[in-house]
């Protein structure tokens, strides 16, 4: 019976989760159209915006319609509630104003007063914003409070996921917005429909082109965002996507657990009736109508099984849509999917049917004769594993040992699956500690600077002379010129980092090479050294300040940022190119960080004509990091406990098979005076080995290939050598766990021993 | 002067078989003697499996008192019952038995090495009884299925000797063996009672039951039947092998009631009546 529960529990899920799979295109097709949303957006800061980029998008024939509006649009912004607050670029919006492209859709609304509400998506509810919850917005030293008035259904902007949010507030807290935050923050937003929404990234290319508009625009570069509707349909359902593929990985699991069970009980029953098959053998059955029985039987079972799995999917549907609909911020509609519990179904009987005929193939190979005798040439061991009369190790442990070699392949499998839950435990357990714990070697592999202080200075300021003076404050222990330009490598938009001495950083490194020094020289990220397919010692061509010039490559270096499309050269170099270049931004490293509020709040007050923004950086960084951390954190969480559930089922399984298996075993040891508990130790013992086994080379191999494995997943963020650090106390403690989990559960299982009495084996 | 192993005192045992209630052991006053080789007859189904094993802690009584050399056993846990199992009484068992994943001698540390640890001395002695018993040391390192119904029985008695027990007790144990084979492993129990062990054995088999040195009959859940034989002695065996078909009809008239346990020297000597007296006994019992 628990095995057509587990072919269920395996059926529902995949059913569901292969179900989701199938939908979530056309329902993101499906929300967009309905509430006739963007294709395509762009979002320019107001003086970039010029009416011909209208005009362009108007023309092309691609394109249905096209509407502009002025938004307040913030990149480095960070919202919070309570204590809590996390970095993301802010979108906000007018509520009063009308719009045909994706009007507004209010959920659900409470009494606020208009110059403090403010509408968020829907998803945020998920993350434990309610209706009435203050929601702070700090935005360049600026701080305003709103209350949450209601929840919206949108198909941008609507996860945190997409890196930025859509807000809605009330025409009396938009003025007021304006009037303090417009210069920084007030853009212009062109919204797109289009005949074909798969061609707006297209549309987006041939925009940047004709107008001349590049993200890297500006220093400011934070402050334009571009969105295809690909990209909005990634970010939109992300999360809904790794909800179904952990179910799916999930099911897979319980499948295999399934399927394992199902051999040991093929095997064990072949065991068990060994003599009744030699009895119906020697009256004339043929061992396929023996084998037809059994499979059928197990078949029976699984059918069981998969039926009740796919209803019962229906009946968790409510629940599963209501999930999905605060993931994605949209409302999910599910369906009757015939097709998809046909497949899940037969996919999960087929594995049945093949693993049965697989076990039960024996049959076939066992003559009549020795069947009658009980299948003597079974036994028929070589070796007399751990003898008893010498040796090391107490009774038990022999005992123990004895049984490990009886069930090798039994214990291979163990092992391996021990090893793959490890390793997804370790793994993302290392991956936790980098982003949540120790963030030392995330930052490095950022690619940013992470100083106390980062000044940028006013425009028509003497930047220079401010800068000498900063550095030369009281407690400031260095300070380095650090900026960032566009520029234009290949055909490729690039964040061109420009600084007077590299060497000096504390962040930014090369994993190859070295950096630049001299002004013909320049380091590229991995990635944009496979973009343009030149490396270390060749020369390549770089276009910034409307002049090119040919560089030499002296190392290689990891981003993050700009998608990894980042280059480092020097400020001689870059005057080779712009001779009015002029560094803006400078970075203070204090002898005390804890001070450093008191620094901004001191240095506001003594240059405030001269400095454009002041910003305690690794506060933005960690507002930044927040966003993923939480993530990972809820990652982590989900692999340990199926992990645990792994782990606690297998060795459920394996013992209880164990047990049946050797009921007249456990019989003779109580009857010659073995206690249960020397029994449950004995048998969970057994087992021992393989989890140690399975944990450590789990946990090695995870410890191992985690940054080459890492590099290839964060390649397209930037990340080409990736270098976390292993923490091998975490590592050690969370193999330690698996194994002691492990034993607890299967001495917790053996505990059915309990019922094994020596009498019964005796009376039988 | 016979000191009393274990006594029984309204010994009840009683199933329950689909809310249908079946008393097997009645009301039992009973007791085993130290160095007796007790026989346990009676009809299939009388009770003799269940009876043996209350009597030596493998199944708790349902009511009733059993006191071993002076405890009660009747009121303890089955993990106490294990352990005083592992400490006072060996078993054979008709099935034999043997753990069927190790090795002769194995089979019989894992019993003997559960009370000592000296490992060492604990194989000594099991290879010097695996000896005794007549397996020779090929035997020793097979697998129980590598081995004849009779070398493994030998090696079940082994195991039963090993830690040395109060106590032996054995159902059927030749009841699965063919009769050359049975013949040895009865001798080995005989001899092993003549050196004082205390036993006690179920069996249907009148050969089997001559070796003993006191039968006890059940019928109904109740032991309606005593008979004192006094010690067997290999010579007189060998007679009575003889005699035993001849003597097969003759019927005796043992009075089931007036059949009083005699002190054990004195019956030794009176070797050419032990088959009548026990013919005679079974008879009377309506064997
Ligand atoms: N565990 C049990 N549950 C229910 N009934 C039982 C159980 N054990 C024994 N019995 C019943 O008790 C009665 C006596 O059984 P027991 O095994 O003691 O007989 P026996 O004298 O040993 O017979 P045999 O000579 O056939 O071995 C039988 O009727 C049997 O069905
Ligand atoms: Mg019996």
């Amino acid at each position: 019976m628990s095995l057509a529960m587990l072919i269920l529990l395996s059926t529902l899920l995949l059913h569901v989760g292969l179900g989701i799979f199938v939908k979530v295109d056309p329902f993101f097709t499906e929300r967009v159209e309905e509430s006739q949303s963007a294709h395509g957006i762009v979002i320019l800061q107001e003086k970039l915006y010029e009416p011909e980029q209208l005009a362009y998008l108007q023309q092309d024939s691609r394109v249905t319609s096209v509407e502009a509006e002025q938004v307040m649009y913030m990149g480095q912004a960070s919202i919070g509630v309570g204590s809590q607050s996390m970095g993301v670029a802010s979108l906000f919006m007018n509520l009063d104003q009308e719009r045909d492209i994706a009007p507004v859709k209010l959920l659900q609304e409470a009494a606020v007063p208009a110059e403090k509400a403010v509408y968020v998506p829907v998803s945020l509810k998920n993350m434990g914003y309610e209706l009435g919850d203050a929601l702070d917005l700090s935005y360049l030293n600026k701080d305003f409070q709103f209350m949450v008035a209601g929840y919206f259904e949108t198909t941008a902007f609507g996860t945190v996921n997409s890196g930025t949010l859509k807000f809605y507030v009330k025409e009396p807290a938009y003025q007021q917005l304006e009037k303090s935050i417009k210069d920084t923050a007030g853009s212009r937003m062109l919204s797109v429909r289009m005949v074909d929404p798969e061609q707006s990234s297209q549309l987006l290319r041939s925009f940047k082109e004709e107008t001349g508009v590049r993200q890297s625009e500006e220093s400011t570069f934070l402050n334009t965002n571009f969105m295809d509707y690909r990209s909005m349909a990634m970010v939109t359902t992300m999360m809904i996507s790794i909800f179904a593929m952990l179910l799916v990985a999930f099911s897979w699991i319980i499948v295999i657990v399934a399927l394992i069970v199902i051999r040991f009980r093929v095997v064990n029953t072949i065991e068990d009736q060994m003599v009744n098959m030699g009895v119906l053998g020697a009256l004339g059955y043929t061992s396929r109508q023996i084998k037809a029985s059994l499979i059928l039987q197990f078949m029976v079972i699984s059918a069981v099984g998969a039926g009740p799995g796919s209803l019962l999917s229906y009946v968790a549907q409510p629940a599963i849509s209501d999930l999905l609909s605060s993931l994605s911020g949209l409302t999910w509609v599910s369906g009757f999917q015939p097709v998809i519990d046909l497949v899940s179904a037969v996919v999960v009987l087929l594995l049945v049917l093949g693993v049965t005929f697989a076990a039960s193939r024996r049959i076939s190979k066992l003559p009549p004769v020795i069947a009658l005798r009980g299948g003597v040439h079974t036994h028929s061991f070589r070796r007399n594993a751990a003898p008893l009369d010498r040796g090391w190790g107490g009774l038990q442990l022999r005992l123990a040992m004895k049984n490990i070699g009886a069930n090798l392949r039994q214990n291979v499998i163990v092992a391996l699956i021990m090893a793959g839950v490890t390793f997804a435990s370790v793994f993302t357990a290392i991956i936790h500690y980098n982003v949540a714990v120790d963030k030392g070697a995330l930052y490095d592999m950022f690619g940013s600077e992470m100083s106390d202080i980062v000044i940028s200075a006013q425009e028509g300021a003497d930047s220079a002379s401010l800068f000498t003076a900063l550095a030369g404050k009281e407690g400031v222990v260095k300070a380095n010129l650090l900026d960032v330009s566009p520029g234009f490598m290949d055909g490729l938009d690039l964040a061109v980092y420009v600084a007077e001495d590299f060497d000096s950083m504390e962040n930014l490194s090369v994993y190859k090479g070295r950096m630049p020094l001299h002004d013909n020289e320049i380091v590229l990220t991995g990635v944009m050294s496979d973009n343009v397919g030149k490396t270390i010692g060749e020369t390549v061509e770089l276009e910034a300040g409307g002049n090119s010039g040919s560089f030499l490559i002296t190392g290689l270096t990891q981003t993050m940022n700009n998608g990894g499309q980042v280059a480092l050269m020097t400020l001689s170099g870059m005057h080779t190119l712009n001779p009015s270049y002029d560094i803006r931004s400078l970075h203070l490293y204090l002898d005390d960080p804890s001070r450093v509020d008191d620094v901004i709040d001191e240095l506001k007050q003594d240059y405030a004509e001269n400095i454009a923004q002041i910003q305690n950086y690794y506060e933005l960084a960690e507002m930044q990091l927040s966003t993923y951390s939480s993530s990972i954190s809820l990652l982590m969480t989900v692999v340990l406990i199926v992990t645990s559930l792994v782990v606690a089922l297998i060795v459920y399984l394996v013992i209880h098979s164990l047990i049946l298996k050797r009921k007249r075993d456990l019989g003779i040891y109580k009857a010659i005076g073995y206690t249960t508990f020397q029994l449950m130790v004995q048998t969970a013992l057994s087992l021992l080995p393989a989890i140690v086994a399975g944990a450590v080379i789990g946990g090695l191999l995870a410890a191992w290939v985690s940054n080459p494995l890492l590099s290839l997943l964060l390649y397209n963020v930037g990340v080409s050598s990736a270098a976390f650090d292993v923490p091998v106390i975490v590592v050690m403690v969370l193999c330690a766990a698996v194994v002691g989990l492990a034993y607890v559960i299967s001495l917790a299982t053996s505990r059915r021993i309990r019922k094994v009495s020596a009498y019964e084996l005796i009376v039988e | 002067m016979v000191k009393s192993l274990i006594t029984t005192q309204k010994l009840c045992k009683t199933f329950s078989k689909g809310g249908q209630q079946q008393h097997v052991l009645k009301n039992m006053d009973l007791d085993i003697y130290e160095g007796d080789f007790t026989v346990i007859m009676g009809s299939s189904g009388s009770g003799k499996s269940t009876l043996l094993y209350a009597l030596s802690g493998m199944d708790k009584p349902t009511l009733g008192e059993i006191r071993f050399a002076g405890r009660e056993i009747s009121k303890l846990s089955h993990d106490q019952l294990a352990l005083f199992r592992r400490d006072h009484c060996g078993f054979v068992f008709q099935q034999i038995y043997l753990l069927d994943n190790m090795s002769v001698l194995d089979n019989v540390l894992a019993a003997g090495l559960l009370q000592a640890r000296k490992k060492k001395a604990v194989a000594e002695k099991a290879k010097e009884l695996l000896k005794r018993v007549g397996l020779a040391e090929e035997a020793w390192g097979k697998f129980p299925s590598q081995l004849s119904g009779g070398e493994a029985q030998r090696a079940g008695i082994v195991r039963a000797l090993i830690h040395e027990p109060d106590i032996v007790f054995a159902d059927e144990p030749t009841g699965a063996l063919n009769s050359a084979s049975s013949m040895a492993v009865l001798d080995i129990l005989t001899e092993i009672n003549a050196g004082g062990q205390s036993m006690v054995m179920v069996t249907h088999d009148l050969k089997s039951a001559l070796r003993g040195s006191r039968i006890l009959y059940l019928r109904d859940g109740i032991v309606c039947g005593k008979l004192a034989l006094g010690r067997y002695s290999a010579a007189a065996g060998a007679e009575d092998g003889l005699a035993a078909r001849a003597g097969a009809s003759a019927g005796g008239s043992t009075d089931g009631s007036t059949v009083t346990r005699t002190e054990d020297g004195t019956v030794a000597g009176d070797d050419s009546s032990r088959l009548e007296r026990l013919n005679r006994f079974l008879a009377e019992m309506g064997w």
